[in-house]
């Protein structure tokens, strides 16, 4: 490796600001699962709203589109998705951090 | 006892038919662009996070086990020239006949891709499992962007679907689309003065943003984004992978001066623009 490519790749930064915008959209996309024949983003709002349900409801899902799901069955999978994939996004954030 | 084994074989066979087929599609047309080899490697990372099974269309058959089938069809007459920045000359580009995916599709529901769109996560597998019949990004956002926004084409301003990743069913608004798909293609010049855009190089995205509008009743139809932005990585970039981390060089202007950066990405699929990277990183 010559001297000006070497001190160039030490002047190159690592651009923290715009990582972390990048590995948010990534785990927002991340957070998003099907059920029932719709599509769903685990979130505390929809977390919230199955816990205020009971039973058998009518929800609107990511599209707009009104599905019928066990309320108690959602929740399960909208809890698991959301802690699975906040843990995952903690823990690329805390190594993304340490790059310089 | 054998009668009841022999009913639940039956009835376990109605069930795998009933089962809707999930496949990924892929169009490969070498040039002075082994696109052939880019398509192994895309192909090689479909499996990986989404494991379904891809076949490819192409012109000669590729001597690789990676495609569950290969779909041998006529090389597209028409080629556009197409100018890389990453190899400083302009080369072909056969994007014609995209719209024939639904025809050459084996499957029931279809990822088709560019080879040059890099799966690194599974983040589309549950659009394969969704209901919605068509899928594409409208919101991108360049890899050293801060937001992400909708790209207008035409003199109208006419909003772009992009065609890199769709997601088709069998349904009779897909039918739809794919039909007025190839109606633009072959009427290109005259959708190109309606909507008043050039007509130098034949854009897949204008002639599926086009299709959209229309199979929608003139209405832009919102059910057709995939949630999340479609992350392009500019040929001018300088793009390394290691150890399945994509690494991304770019330039920052502050105020006098153009500062160095980079970021690393991975779990994250990107669209890699510059050819030339993509077949020195696989050695081809």
């Amino acid at each position: 490796m010559d001297t000006e490519k070497l001190s160039q790749n030490i002047k190159t930064r690592f651009d923290h600001q715009q990582a972390r915008i990048v590995l948010r959209e990534t785990y927002q996309a991340k957070m998003l699962f099907a059920h029932n024949g719709g599509m769903w983003r685990a979130s505390p709002e929809l977390i919230l709203l199955c816990k205020a349900c009971e039973g058998t409801v009518v929800l609107e899902d990511h599209y707009n589109t009104p599905i019928s799901i066990d309320s108690a069955e959602l929740l399960e999978l909208a809890m698991q998705r959301w802690q699975e994939q906040m843990n995952a996004w903690q823990s690329e954030y805390n190594e993304i951090s340490k790059n310089r | 006892m054998a009668r009841t084994n022999e009913r639940m074989a039956i009835r376990i066979q109605r069930n795998i038919q009933k089962q809707m087929t999930i496949g990924a599609l892929l169009f490969a047309f070498d040039s002075e662009i082994k696109y052939t080899k880019i398509a192994i490697e895309c192909a090689r990372r479909i499996k990986h996070y989404l494991d379904i099974p891809v076949t490819l269309v192409t012109d000669i058959k590729v001597d690789t086990d990676i495609f569950d089938q290969q779909v041998i069809i006529k090389k597209p007459n028409d080629t556009n020239k197409r100018y890389w920045h990453d190899r400083d000359d302009t080369t072909k580009w056969y994007n014609f006949g995209r719209n024939s995916a639904i025809d050459h599709s084996p499957y029931d529901k279809t990822l088709l891709v560019d080879i040059d769109y890099m799966l690194n996560s599974s983040n589309l597998l549950p659009l394969l499992k969704s209901s919605q019949p068509f899928l594409c990004h409208r919101h991108v956002q360049r890899i050293e962007s801060t937001k992400n926004e909708i790209q207008t084409f035409g003199e109208k301003n006419t909003q772009m679907w992009w065609a890199t990743v769709v997601i088709f069913d069998r349904s009779e608004f897909s039918q739809d689309v794919f039909s007025i798909w190839k109606m633009v293609e072959q009427n290109y010049q005259h959708y190109a003065n309606l909507f008043g855009f050039e007509t130098k190089q034949f854009r897949n995205d204008f002639a599926l943003s086009i299709s959209l509008l229309l199979a929608n009743g003139n209405t832009i139809p919102d059910q057709c984004d995939i949630p999340w932005p479609l992350f392009n990585v500019d040929p001018t970039l300088t793009v390394s992978n290691i150890n399945d981390t994509w690494w991304i060089e770019y330039q920052v202007h502050n105020e006098t001066k153009f500062l160095p950066k980079k970021i690393c990405v991975k779990n994250c699929d990107l669209h890699i623009l510059g050819k030339t990277y993509l077949e020195k990183l696989y050695g081809l």
